[in-house]
């Protein structure tokens, strides 16, 4: 048997508290027979005894205050009970104003030119955006007679309440001498 | 026992027994508090978690079992609510070479004293301190509550094997941050006898 196998079964069987069988027979004699795995067993058994000693040490002489029942009572059955009515209307209040504040969410976060998120953009304002200027990469695969002749479809109308920030344009080219407008037709 | 029978307290709180929070405060008390305690090592920090953990016993009185004993549940309740505690101060624990090096420069001294001395029971607790939670809570439910490995896996909710890997490993880790003077006690014999 080796020292090693030895040393794994007795620290389980010892350190873990499992009582010795007739299997522990051929380890009991290795370690009779071996000084090393003697030593080793007598550090692992010092280690046990000072760790229960050490977490005995961690809570000795000390108990929770007379306080503590007091305290708990004040945050449980001495708590006041709210009639059902109180607690379904503050149950329903809740609700609603969740719900309020999550539509108010939405309708920051999607309005056009939000302030608080400049760079977002309602999915209804993009696609309308899209049928009227399509995008560049769009523009350069279509044939250069279609492209100039590009009519803007008719869109739909804004959300009631919504500004028209969208711009048609029949003019697919730059005039003479300017730089070509990027997102536009050329 | 962990697993003995709660003589009903739990059932006489979910009836609305005014007197059965206070004997189920009264008899659990004590172990809730040493085991926040150990973990913590802050008797304020202790007791602050003890009532935490009772008041919300009380919440869920009604969800506890009735047949079966509160004690793992509670057990559980306080080990999350001390990792939790723990981790929103942000606790900074020393780490354990620089304490070694401090606490125990003198190593000249005899094996057996070394063994008895309280410096070895101090660097130790620190180590139990830098050991993994679930080590730590092994540690704790089976050397210091002296529950068996099938109680501890019941209220660490994990097989018995895996308590048993746990433990093992704590005590792999102990001994790996012991100092080398400190693992070897000359002479220490072990005899069939003893074991």
């Amino acid at each position: 048997m080796s020292c090693s196998q030895a040393r794994r079964q007795l620290l389980e069987q010892f350190a873990l508290g499992e009582e010795f069988t007739y299997r522990s027979g051929p380890h009991l004699a290795h370690l009779e027979s071996c000084a090393d795995c003697r030593r080793e067993m007598g550090i692992d058994r010092e280690l046990v005894e000072n760790l229960r000693r050490a977490l005995r040490g961690r809570v000795e002489g000390y108990a929770p205050s007379g306080a503590s029942w007091g305290q708990i009572r004040s945050r449980t059955v001495d708590q006041p009970v709210w009639p059902w009515a109180v607690r379904v209307l503050h149950w329903r209040g809740m609700v609603s104003a969740a719900a309020a504040a999550g539509m108010m969410i939405f309708a920051v976060a999607t309005a056009p030119q939000s302030r608080l998120l400049p760079m977002s953009q309602s999915p209804f304002v993009a696609s309308a955006a899209r049928r009227v200027v399509p995008p560049v990469e769009e523009a350069r695969v279509w044939p250069t007679a279609l492209s100039s002749k590009y009519l803007a479809p008719q869109t739909y109308p804004p959300l009631p309440g919504w500004p028209m920030r969208i711009y048609v344009s029949d003019e697919a080219t730059p005039r003479d001498g300017e730089p070509p407008i990027p997102g536009r037709m050329q | 026992m962990v697993t003995e029978q709660p003589d009903g307290l739990v059932a006489r709180m979910t009836l609305g027994d005014p007197d059965a929070f206070e004997e189920f405060f009264a008899k659990y008390e004590r172990p809730v508090y040493i085991t926040a305690l150990a973990i913590t090592r802050d008797p304020f920090l202790a007791e602050e978690i003890m009532q935490d953990c009772f008041v919300k016993a009380y919440r869920a009185r009604h969800r506890l079992r009735t047949d079966r004993s509160p004690l793992p549940w509670l057990h559980r309740v306080t080990t999350n609510l001390c990792y939790s505690r723990i981790a929103r101060r942000r606790m900074i624990l020393e780490p354990i070479t620089t304490l070694i090096s401090n606490r125990v420069a003198d190593l000249t001294s005899g094996p057996d004293q070394v063994v008895e001395s309280l410096e070895i029971i101090e660097v130790l607790q620190r180590a139990i301190d830098t050991l993994p939670p679930k080590q730590q809570t092994a540690v704790i439910l089976y050397y210091l509550h002296g529950y068996s490995l099938a109680q501890s896996a019941e209220i660490a909710r994990c097989n018995v094997g895996t308590m048993k890997s746990r433990v093992h490993y704590a005590l792999k880790a102990l001994r790996s941050r012991l100092p080398d003077e400190r693992r070897a006690p000359a002479g220490a014999k072990v005899s069939r006898r003893e074991l």
